[in-house]
């Protein structure tokens, strides 16, 4: 029998009671992003009235000397400014417990440490391990944590859940193999792969915005759609990450998550329904038909390069081999441009471009949907009446919101033909700050709601998909020219070169 | 509302405008900031800043684009920036309001302005750049920016026709505002050359005799009138232009005719000659307003004789009537690369 009065009001906003591990609590996503996240959670009401945090990493620190760590971060990285009351009750539920990762012994006492915390909330936990460490530790700590029992079955009454951090692996056989090890000690179910892009509310107004409104799902494909393009763009380089950055790229590092996670809500087809798994079976379903490149494909259909040196904000700022910790040599992607297309009958022949980039002209992650052209008959050979394309921009950020370019007549005695431009902006419309993508992403976690992470299979296709343009990439810059653009600029001309044989051209961002 | 600018760093430019703002009332109401557009208005030189903000504050009330004021100063040690907002009333509880972004930037900081200029610019959007006061040596800046825009706009009455050949080669697409001034002729040989009667006429054009300035006006009367007719120039010598039609066909029942430029350094644009083999005669005079006199038959008295007061020639009306009316440029091109070829032929004859 259904509970005829339905759901607690509560029970929908806020997890059950949970303790958050934070493997890597030290650490920059922890002090940036994660610590942060949950102190807004708090701010908001959405945390369980049984909660703490335990940091975990391998500084020897007392619980106060973590809390006073925290502070400082909290105070630069937080959305909002620190509140007194708020921060008091928030500090009293951090702990911190020194781990080394690959050590056993440690992970008992950790369980010593989690028991003894869920007897002082007075009850039984469900527990969050949060892996934001290096992916050379996942598979230890995942090891570990499961030998010390910290481990339980998928349908135990007590959940225990693992979240790790992109990359998940570095190709398709290593995240295969990834995959195997977190797999030893925990279920699928369990396992909570973050793509914080997922977690931005423009991201996940992508699935509200085709499917709420009855306009634009019929123009949503091959008939009416001319291209599509997908843009990340940073205006920063390679900073304190050099050398992480060198070994991956930016195809690795925002292509195979980020834009393939975006591409794959643009263009699903309608879940049977909104739960994790319908979601995620349709997304799965475009990454296997995003056609895969041959060796040819890659020289005509990529394009990588690296910033040089040039000006950001009017700073001049070095190229990217001249940053630290950068070889001489090195070959690493800090630009790439893609022409894919999607073979179903949805999408067939309807170019999708995308780029990402370090040192570009801008900060902006953009969608930008071009619409067929109206036939111009009536309006041929008329002055001033030239048709532009429509245009749905989805701006992801920084300004977050919609806007479509139409077509008008500008006021004046003559028929002429002008582009506007209606916007839709989340802070004018709804009033209100967007919460970070973490703190919406923290949260489904806690409450095992899965929607926002990505599928073992979703990740395995997206590195299937980019394996043939690794494969050309390593056989060296004479198969595919290593381009170069100034910092700054958008790119290199060969990116624009990409969507000139359809008369096509990057939107200026 | 203040048109001073507040003063402020690259890192705090939206910063500063929001708090700007702010300021326009608790909630904003009624102050509608509008832009469809990126409007750059290129300062080369400094001095000509006073004049240029005063054609500024003129556009901003008819042009709805964000707006960036860009000038050179060589007095200056770093970018100096400065934002402010403009607005007039649209209706009675309603404005209208632009941001409005000041760049100084020394020369030797040049290269860097681009990337300043890019951050701040609205995405997606039409990008002008308005070259103030542009000379030879600006050419340099102005290619610097160049690629920030989709098209560059200029008043040519005050350059020489080497110059737009110059910004030609940086952006194909312009706007020259001199051409709007122009379209006042333009719309009258039209509207003389729609009777019947004229339009008969023309296979007898034996003349074509323009007066002006050295400036381009004259140059780029010549090159659309040719453009429309069909007639490319094919040789210059005794001071004046052989044209022959374009299409043999025309060729056949029509003479070579003759294009003669006189200079007339007081004058932008004189006058317009259109001279026909049996004596008739279209001529359109610059008074002061446009006068138009033409007379099919030399030995008949019934003569065509008006004139029409020129439009507010100014560059604020210039723009209003790019903006109402809108012109088209597609014969501007055509225009101006026969103009080209004029100058050329001239120039290689001497």
């Amino acid at each position: 029998m259904k509970n005829p009065f339905g759901e607690s009001e509560k029970k929908v906003l806020q997890p059950p009671a949970t303790g958050v591990v934070i493997f890597g609590g030290t650490g920059d996503l922890a002090k940036r992003k994660l610590l942060p996240a949950l102190y807004n959670l708090a701010y908001d009401g959405y945390l369980p009235p049984s909660f703490f945090i335990l940091g975990a990493s391998r500084s020897k620190l007392s619980d106060e000397e973590f809390r006073a760590a925290i502070y400082e971060g909290m105070n630069k990285f937080s959305r909002r400014p620190l509140k007194d009351e708020v921060w008091n009750e928030f500090s009293k539920r951090i702990h911190y417990q020194p781990v080394a990762f690959t050590d056993a012994a440690d992970f008992k006492v950790l369980k010593n440490r989690l028991d003894a915390l869920s007897q002082g909330q007075g009850q039984d936990l469900n527990y969050l391990y949060y892996l934001a460490t290096d992916p050379g530790f996942f598979g230890p700590i995942a090891t570990n944590l499961k030998s010390a029992g910290l481990v339980e079955d998928l349908n135990a009454q007590k959940a225990t859940r693992l979240v790790v951090e992109k990359p998940f692996g570095k190709d398709l056989q290593s995240s295969i193999e990834l995959n195997d090890i977190l797999r030893q000690s925990f279920a699928e179910q369990q396992i909570f792969r973050i793509d914080h892009y997922l977690g931005k509310e423009t991201v996940q107004n992508i699935l509200v915005f085709r499917f709420a409104n009855g306009m634009f799902e019929p123009l949503w494909n091959h008939k009416y759609i001319d291209h599509i393009q997908i843009s990340v763009c940073e205006s920063v380089g390679v900073e304190s990450r050099a050398g992480y950055f060198d070994s991956s790229g930016i195809l690795r590092d925002i292509v195979q998550n980020h834009l393939l996670q975006v591409l794959s809500l643009l263009c699903i087809e309608p879940p049977i329904s909104l739960t994790a798994d319908s979601i995620r079976d349709e997304k799965v379903k475009v990454l296997k038909s995003i056609r895969r490149y041959t060796a040819q494909d890659v020289a005509k259909s990529t394009v990588r390069a690296q910033y040089k040196s040039g000006h950001i904000d009017g700073l001049a700022v070095p190229g990217y081999l001249e940053e630290k910790g950068v070889p001489a040599s090195s070959t690493t992607d800090t630009f790439v441009a893609l022409d894919l297309r999607i073979d179903n009958w949805r999408w067939a022949g309807v170019p999708i471009y995308v780029r990402a980039g370090k040192r570009l002209a801008k900060r902006i992650s953009e969608i930008t949907v071009y619409f067929k052209n109206a036939p111009d008959a009536l309006f041929r050979g008329q002055d001033e009446c030239s048709i532009e394309q429509n245009v749905l921009a989805i701006q992801i950020q920084p300004n977050e919101g919609i806007s479509l370019k139409i077509s008008s007549k500008p006021p004046g005695p003559k028929i002429r033909v002008s582009p506007v431009v209606m916007d839709f902006n989340y802070g004018k419309s709804f009033g209100v700050a967007l919460p970070e993508a973490y703190e919406r992403l923290l949260l489904d976690a806690m409450k095992g709601e899965a929607t926002l992470f990505t599928r073992n299979d979703e990740i395995e296709q997206a590195w299937d998909l980019l394996e043939p343009i690794f494969k050309a990439w390593s056989a060296g810059a004479d198969q595919v020219p290593v381009y170069n653009y100034e910092a700054g600029t958008w790119g290199p001309q060969a990116a624009a070169n990409l969507l000139k044989p359809l008369n096509h051209r990057w939107r200026r961002l | 509302m203040s048109d001073i600018y507040t003063k402020t760093s690259v890192k705090d430019i939206s910063k500063t405008l929001t708090n700007l703002m702010r300021g326009f009332g608790d909630d904003q109401a009624g102050f509608e900031f509008t832009a469809s557009k990126n409007f750059i208005l290129f300062v080369p030189q400094d001095r000509q800043l006073e004049e240029a903000q005063k054609l500024l504050d003129a556009i901003v009330e008819i042009y709805p684009a964000k707006f960036f004021l860009v000038y050179l100063d060589d007095q200056l040690n770093d970018y100096n920036i400065g934002v402010t907002a403009r607005c007039h009333i649209l209706t009675k509880n309603r404005h209208s309001c632009a941001e409005i972004i000041r760049f100084g930037s020394p020369r030797n900081k040049l290269t860097g302005l681009p990337s300043l200029i890019r951050s701040q610019m609205l995405p997606g959007l039409d990008t002008e750049i308005f070259g103030f006061g542009l000379d030879m040596r600006s050419l340099e800046s102005l290619t610097l920016l160049n690629p920030l825009a989709d098209r560059i706009m200029f008043d040519s009455s005050q350059f020489n026709l080497s110059l737009i050949k110059n910004i030609w080669t940086i952006n194909k697409k312009l706007v020259d505002f001199d051409w709007v001034r122009f379209a006042v002729w333009r719309e009258e040989i039209s509207s003389i050359f729609q009777k019947n009667s004229y339009q008969a006429l023309i296979p007898q054009l034996e003349r074509i005799v323009i007066q002006g300035s050295s400036n381009p006006t004259a140059y780029l009367a010549a090159g659309w009138i040719l453009g429309r007719l069909g007639l490319q120039v094919s040789a210059f010598g005794n001071n004046e232009y052989e044209c022959a039609y374009e299409y043999a066909y025309e060729r056949l029942d029509r003479d070579l005719v003759a294009l003669q430029i006189l200079s007339d350094p007081n004058v932008t644009l004189k006058s317009i000659s259109f001279v026909f083999k049996n004596g008739a005669k279209v001529v359109l005079e610059n008074m002061h307003r446009l006068v138009i006199s033409a007379q099919i038959d030399p030995l008949d008295n019934d003569k065509l004789s008006r004139s029409k007061n020129f439009d507010d020639q100014s560059l604020k009306a210039c723009f209003a009537r790019y903006l109402a009316i809108g012109e088209s440029f597609k014969d501007y091109s055509l225009a101006l690369e026969r103009a080209f070829e004029l100058e050329t032929l001239a120039q290689s004859y001497f």
